[in-house]
């Protein structure tokens, strides 16, 4: 999933400008689960915002709605009429449905109510790591599928580093060694042998780092 | 437009008792302008309600649960809690104070008065004066 927090609320009030007429939509998905941007999310933003502008002295129209999948073109029709009335939309959802609204409304203000983190994974109730880097070249049956590339400070392919104490990572106390991991999964699997492999340097220029990148399926566009 | 008179809302597990009995005699003793509802579970409550109640001119808001290790879900209380302290942030954020919400485990094997209780919460409240949102 997509992991997103909430922006300040003052930040989000000067992005907002002079708009007096404010369409909030939350995302069902991503957003939901890890608690920023779902439906109590963007209640409880609503309320922040009536409340911040009704201290200050100002009148606000604040309405709400929740798409189940913000970066889905074929969801975002649901709030055309909403979308209208609007003087500014105000997303939470991560970067990517802040743009597919953009894209899907050219003539509509979108600001983005959050800040988009990294795809983690639900560890415990209320506590999202990160766990991959989207890095386009998944190399997770070598490691036991743990991610040295997301979940080891210093990324290496050929572990350990040798700074690990009981576990953790010599970085933080509280950070995981991520080869650790490897290594009890790998020990637990019986595949320790898969050690003595020479893992190749990373293919960066499949990430994000050579250029935005499109996939395109031919067998399912229309 | 500005108040005159304090409004306060106090919802509370419907498990406890002393509340339940209050909740249902609709609170005679109690002065005007105070709310009762009952909650299935205080676990029930979320931050965004609690902020609402703002939004909508309430100047306090009391949530009652039931003492730990005694709730009927188990950790509803706990839950709540936490929901109360992250509204609270949110209230630190806007600009109003955090003790306008109080969380309150009631012990009933205490014989804890929960009028009383409700009471000094209100008398809090008048003491901090009305919010200056419109609740328009």
């Amino acid at each position: 999933m997509i992991v997103a927090e909430k922006k300040p609320l003052a930040e989000i009030k000067a992005s907002l400008g002079s708009a007096r007429r404010i369409l909030l939509i939350g995302c069902n998905t991503c957003v939901a689960e890890c608690a920023a941007g779902g439906p109590k999310e963007t209640a409880l933003m609503a309320s922040a915002l009536r409340i911040a502008y009704d201290k200050a002295g100002e009148k606000i129209e604040v309405r709400e709605a929740s798409l189940d999948r913000q970066c889905v073109h074929e969801f975002l029709a649901e709030v055309g009429e909403e979308v209208n009335w609007t003087e500014a939309v105000l997303s939470l959802a991560c970067g990517a449905g802040v743009q597919a609204l953009a894209r899907f409304y050219p003539q509509s203000v979108i600001i983005p109510a959050l800040n988009t983190q990294f795809i983690g994974t639900t560890v415990e109730a209320g506590v999202w790591a990160e766990d991959c880097s989207g890095c386009g070249n998944c190399k997770l049956a070598y490691f036991a599928a743990v991610c040295p590339l997301t979940r080891c400070a210093k990324k290496l392919l050929n572990g350990p580093c040798g700074g690990s104490n009981n576990g953790k990572c010599e970085v933080s106390p509280d950070l995981d060694c991520a080869w650790q991991m490897i290594y009890d999964r790998l020990t637990a699997l019986n595949q320790l042998d898969r050690l003595k492999e020479f893992v190749p340097p990373n293919d960066w220029s499949t990430s994000h780092s050579g250029r935005p990148r499109v996939i395109i399926r031919e067998d399912r566009r229309v | 437009m500005s108040k005159d008179k304090i409004r306060i809302v106090v919802r509370g597990c419907h498990n406890q008792a002393p509340f339940l009995t209050l909740a249902k005699k609709n609170a005679p003793d109690l002065p005007p302008g105070i709310e009762l509802a009952l909650l299935p579970c205080s676990g029930k409550i979320e931050s965004h309600q609690i902020l609402k109640f703002f939004e909508q001119g309430v100047d306090g808001a009391l949530i009652i649960a039931c003492p730990e290790g005694a709730c009927r879900f188990v950790e509803g209380n706990l839950r709540a809690v936490k929901r109360v302290a992250y509204a609270q942030e949110w209230m630190e954020e806007l600009d109003l104070e955090p003790d306008r919400v109080k969380f309150h485990m009631l012990d009933s094997q205490a014989s804890e008065d929960i009028n009383e209780i409700i009471n000094t919460f209100y008398s809090a409240m008048c003491e901090l004066g009305p919010t200056d949102l419109t609740g328009l």
